[in-house]
């Protein structure tokens, strides 16, 4: 088959040849009956000329098409779209015939559309437009006729009729309900934004019309290739990326298309803006933060962290409307309270109904943490809402009763969930919550002597509070917050025996505390206390006595400044706390009776916060932990009668928190300390085999401990010491071997701690007990000398070096 | 109207007119509807003429319009005008048998006239491809009914290659639409 223009060539030189040949002549050589193309269009096309430009001369049985096209709407675009009079002697009605700029050549697609459309044509809602026909033509291309909505599009109207922003929810909440109800028949819209929502008005009451759904703009493609239409700004992000998309791509583009209709002209496209710019956008033109919030959800980046379908939204923007706390906030009892009260001058019924439900939440919660079942737990971590309240209010409930055990569970879900948020289209209040979050989590895995994934923790923390360095109102709780988190950080720091980073934290989180200190002096000197108290334990054990007591002498000071001004328990536990920490600065740098009675002083104190609040686990700890240390300090002072006495209450408190929280390693070192304990005491007792007992139940908490964190020196120091002791009674029964393996794992033990950390005079001083006591006296000498330079001091010590000749 | 503005006008396809262009096209169509309707009783059993309606337009605005140098240009600028207006409607007309299929529209003389206008729009614009002469010619004479003289002054060319050119372009196109 030649090619047309070789054809046309061919013709060409015919009649550049041939001047004469007379057109019709040459159609009669081509065989031409009639000649395809006359002289005029007037004679070719005379009926539609007539058509034209005068209908009414065309005969009167012509027979025409029930639609009339009146003109073409839109010109250039991706589709054609036309205003059509359809009046087939049963209705008129006015239509927009719509030719979709897409070729569906494939089966499947076809049946897909067709589908798709009779699904549409089936929706009968005032909020949709109706589909009156469609079909796809012979050249594959599929059309609808649709119903004409003779109105503005919702951008239009707002700011024409000037709608205030709850105007503009109320004529919103009809629009949710239209989507909700395509969605529930498994429609997704997939180009919602102002362009595709006219505003039909009966009777003067408007009412959002949705048009031009997926399937009108071709978006139903969704296999083959990526041929997906959006609007950039108002698409959601997996829909431009042409990943696979359901309901929610749809909430987000609500969500954009929400905040639009409250910027109004503002923003040209406020989904163009970070988060941080739209909800500045926002919060210029004052709109309510609850708003922000609805908004944020529905437009977060994950589909998991946005409202789940439509109805949640929905649910959301009512309760905005009528002034009810949101799902989405759910996580605060505390704003659902004050949301409550708020509500109850408006005294309607729904809000009556909202209050019950939210006790319900509550009750049901507090129910499940009381019966602690993991599990049920566990389950409702699935709850994203229920994440963050997990690691902040529910953590003190749950460290209160011990369960540090349920809270590695929620804290190990929470960071999987935190990590999912992404930080930077969070708004500050969230940004806040995650900071503490963290904060909480890293106190978790800190307890669980976890310090990794603490320092892990408290870094996101951290990187969260960054965004909220620039906002004046967010000033004293980001102080605080980054405070308290440097100052854990810190004390994570300690147990891992990292000097220089520690001291940099804990200095960094005093300064913060003083910056807070100056600007709210009204304020609870927590930040601060803590900041001291801290540094007085870094300078105790890295040896700078006289910053050590300017320091724990100001943690004090605070304490009791505080406690005047106040009855919190909190403080009284806090003062105890600080004059513990005296107390070992007293034993290690002054005099041990001093110690003594200032341990006391301590005890005593601890003992009022369990006597007058006993339902704070913590307080029997802090207890247990100051009888531990007056125990040491009667050994120390060679006082073992008073020892005696201590030790047996020390123990009865330990296994009562071991029964508590049989999980709480924290908690179980104190026990294993106070096992130690009566160890040594019935040592002297000469009670050998009571001793070796003790010693064991020491051992066995002590050796789980080390397994769980190796890189924990001070866990390591604990299993060490009980090994020598331990060994050392063996040695006294003429056990020798087991004594000999004892020692030499002790060694093992603590040879890699002293190698990293060779300025910790305890540590130095265990490994050189297991040395002289393995006979390794020579590996021992040089470290005996290093130590004593460092002015150690300690009874027992002194006698074994003694023993062995060794001083 | 320039020569070069007609020929701007005559390079552009239907669908890509300019705003400007369309409402120009707009303006004429509704002259030409006026016309046909004062015309209607002269013509009522010949059907519209295209002559007629140019000529008649051309007196019409023949006072108040400047845009135009001369009759040719006028002539010229309707041909376009009038082949641009008709496959408009050619368009929705075929647009019409696709959504309206029970009707069988397609069986209507008019609804054939439009698909053989727009089967002749295909070729055409092939013909411009080959020959933007051919194509200008064909145009001037079959949708302006221009004359052959008057198309020789405007294009600056013989009479008698007008002539030959038509006859060439009738050919081309016939035998285009017959394969």
């Amino acid at each position: 088959m030649n090619n047309i223009n070789d054809i046309w060539d061919e013709i060409d030189k015919q009649f550049d040849n041939d001047d004469s040949i007379e057109i019709d002549t040459y159609f009669k050589q081509q065989g031409f009956k009639n000649p395809i193309i006359g002289d005029s269009v007037t004679n070719s096309a005379d009926t539609l000329i007539d058509f034209t430009f005068s209908p009414e001369l065309l005969p009167k049985d012509t027979k025409l098409s029930k639609y009339n096209i009146k003109k073409q709407i839109n010109s250039g675009g991706q589709s054609e779209i036309y205003l059509a009079q359809r009046s087939d002697g049963v209705y008129e009605k006015t239509v927009v015939i719509k030719f979709i700029a897409l070729r569906y050549s494939a089966e499947t697609l076809r049946r897909q559309f067709l589908q798709e459309m009779q699904l549409l044509a089936d929706l009968s809602h005032p909020g949709i437009v109706s589909i009156i026909d469609g079909g796809i033509t012979k050249d594959n291309q599929p059309w609808l006729v649709l119903e004409y909505i003779d109105g503005l599009h919702i951008d239009e109207y707002c700011q024409n009729k000037q709608l205030t922003p709850k105007q503009i929810i109320k004529l919103f909440l009809n629009l949710c309900d239209a989507l909700n109800f395509v969605h529930q028949r498994g429609v997704v819209h997939l180009d919602i934004k102002a362009n595709n929502i006219l505003i039909n008005t009966i009777n003067e009451v408007p009412y959002p019309v949705i048009i031009d759904f997926g399937i009108a703009n071709g978006v139903n493609i969704d296999d083959e290739k990526g041929d997906i239409f959006g609007t950039v700004g108002y698409s959601a992000p997996e829909q431009m990326a042409g990943k696979k998309t359901d309901q929610k791509a749809d909430i987000y583009s609500l969500g954009m298309l929400l905040g639009q209709l409250l910027v109004g002209n503002s923003q040209a496209n406020i989904g163009l803006l970070d988060n941080k710019k739209r909800n500045e956008a926002f919060k210029t033109l004052k709109i309510k933060n609850d708003l922000i919030s609805i908004i944020n959800k529905a437009t977060q980046q994950k589909t998991e962290n946005r409202y789940q379908n439509m109805e949640a939204m929905r649910t959301d923007l009512n309760n905005f409307l009528y002034g009810l706390p949101l799902i989405n906030q759910q996580n605060h009892i505390g704003h659902i309270l004050l949301k409550t009260f708020s509500r109850h001058k408006i005294a309607s019924i729904l809000s009556l109904l909202v209050f019950i439900s939210a006790i319900g939440f509550w009750g049901k919660y507090t129910s499940e943490i009381s019966s602690q079942q993991k599990q049920t737990i566990i389950a409702k971590n699935k709850s994203d809402e229920l994440f963050n309240f997990m690691l902040t209010d529910l953590f003190t409930n749950l460290t209160q009763i011990g369960r540090i055990d349920i809270l590695k569970l929620v804290t190990k879900k929470s960071i999987e969930h935190l990590q999912n948020q992404e930080i930077e289209i969070q708004d500050s209040q969230s940004q806040l919550q995650t900071a503490t979050a963290y904060a909480n989590a890293g106190k978790v895995f800190d307890a669980l002597n976890l310090s990794e994934q603490a320092l892990s923790a408290y870094d996101k923390g951290i990187a969260a509070l960054n965004s909220l360095s620039n906002n004046p109102l967010y000033r004293k709780p980001y102080l605080s917050q980054l405070a308290l988190i440097k100052n854990l950080k810190g004390r994570t720091l300690t147990a891992k025996g990292q000097q220089q980073l520690t001291e940099k934290n804990l200095l960094e989180s005093l300064s913060i505390s003083q910056q807070l200190l100056n600007s709210y002096p009204q304020e609870d000197l927590n930040e601060v206390y803590e900041s001291h108290t801290q540094l007085g334990w870094y300078y105790m054990e890295y040896e700078n006595p006289e910053k050590a007591l300017y320091h724990i002498n100001t943690a004090i000071e605070t304490a009791k400044s505080m406690n005047t001004r106040q009855l919190s328990y909190q403080w009284i536990f806090n003062l105890s706390q600080a004059y513990q920490v005296l107390a070992w600065y007293q034993l290690d740098y002054g005099n041990p009776d001093e110690a003594i009675s200032t341990i006391n002083k301590a005890i005593s104190l601890a003992n009022r916060t369990v006597d007058e609040n006993g339902e704070n686990i913590l307080y029997f700890f802090n207890q247990l932990t100051l009888l531990n240390q007056l125990n040491y300090f009667y050994l120390e002072n060679l006082q073992t009668q008073k020892a005696q006495d201590t030790v047996l209450k020390a123990i009865n408190i330990g296994e009562s928190l071991q029964q508590q929280a049989p999980k709480n390693l924290e908690y179980l070192r104190e026990l294993a300390y106070a096992y130690s304990m009566a160890g040594k005491l019935n040592e002297l007792d000469q009670k050998l085999n009571i001793s070796l007992e003790n010693y064991q139940k020491s051992l066995n908490i002590t050796k789980v401990m080390n397994q769980n964190d190796a890189n924990d020196f001070s866990t390591a120091n604990d299993y060490a010491n009980d090994l020598i002791y331990a060994g050392t009674i063996h040695e006294k029964l003429n056990q020798i071997e087991q004594a000999q393996l004892m020692w030499e794992k002790a060694i093992e033990i603590m040879n890699p701690v002293h190698l990293l950390e060779p300025n910790n005079k305890y540590y130095t001083n265990t490994l050189i007990i297991a040395l002289i006591k393995t006979g390794d006296l020579e590996q021992a000498k040089p470290l005996i000398k290093e130590l004593k330079e460092s002015g150690f001091n300690d009874n027992e010590f002194d006698d074994l070096l003694k023993k062995y000749k060794l001083n | 109207m320039k020569i070069s503005e007609l020929t701007q006008l005559l390079n552009s396809n239907s669908k890509g007119l300019s705003n400007s262009q369309q409402n120009d096209m707009d303006l004429v169509y509704q002259k030409l509807k006026k016309i046909a309707k004062s015309q209607r009783f002269k013509i009522k059993n010949n059907g519209l003429n295209t002559t007629e309606l140019v000529n008649e337009a051309w007196l019409v605005s023949k006072g108040g319009n400047k845009t135009f140098n001369d009759r040719n240009h006028f002539f010229a600028y309707c041909a376009i005008a009038m082949r641009h207006i008709l496959l408009q409607q050619a368009r929705k007309n075929r647009l019409l048998t696709y959504v309206d299929e029970d009707n069988k529209l397609d069986q209507q003389i008019i609804f054939q006239q439009s698909d053989y206008l727009l089967e002749l729009e295909r070729q055409l614009i092939k013909l411009k491809e080959y020959s933007p002469r051919l194509e200008q010619i064909f145009t001037y004479k079959f949708f302006g009914d221009m004359e052959f003289e008057e198309m020789a002054k405007l294009l600056d060319l013989s009479e008698r290659t007008i002539f030959r050119d038509w006859k060439k372009a009738k050919a081309m196109l016939s035998v285009a639409m017959k394969t």
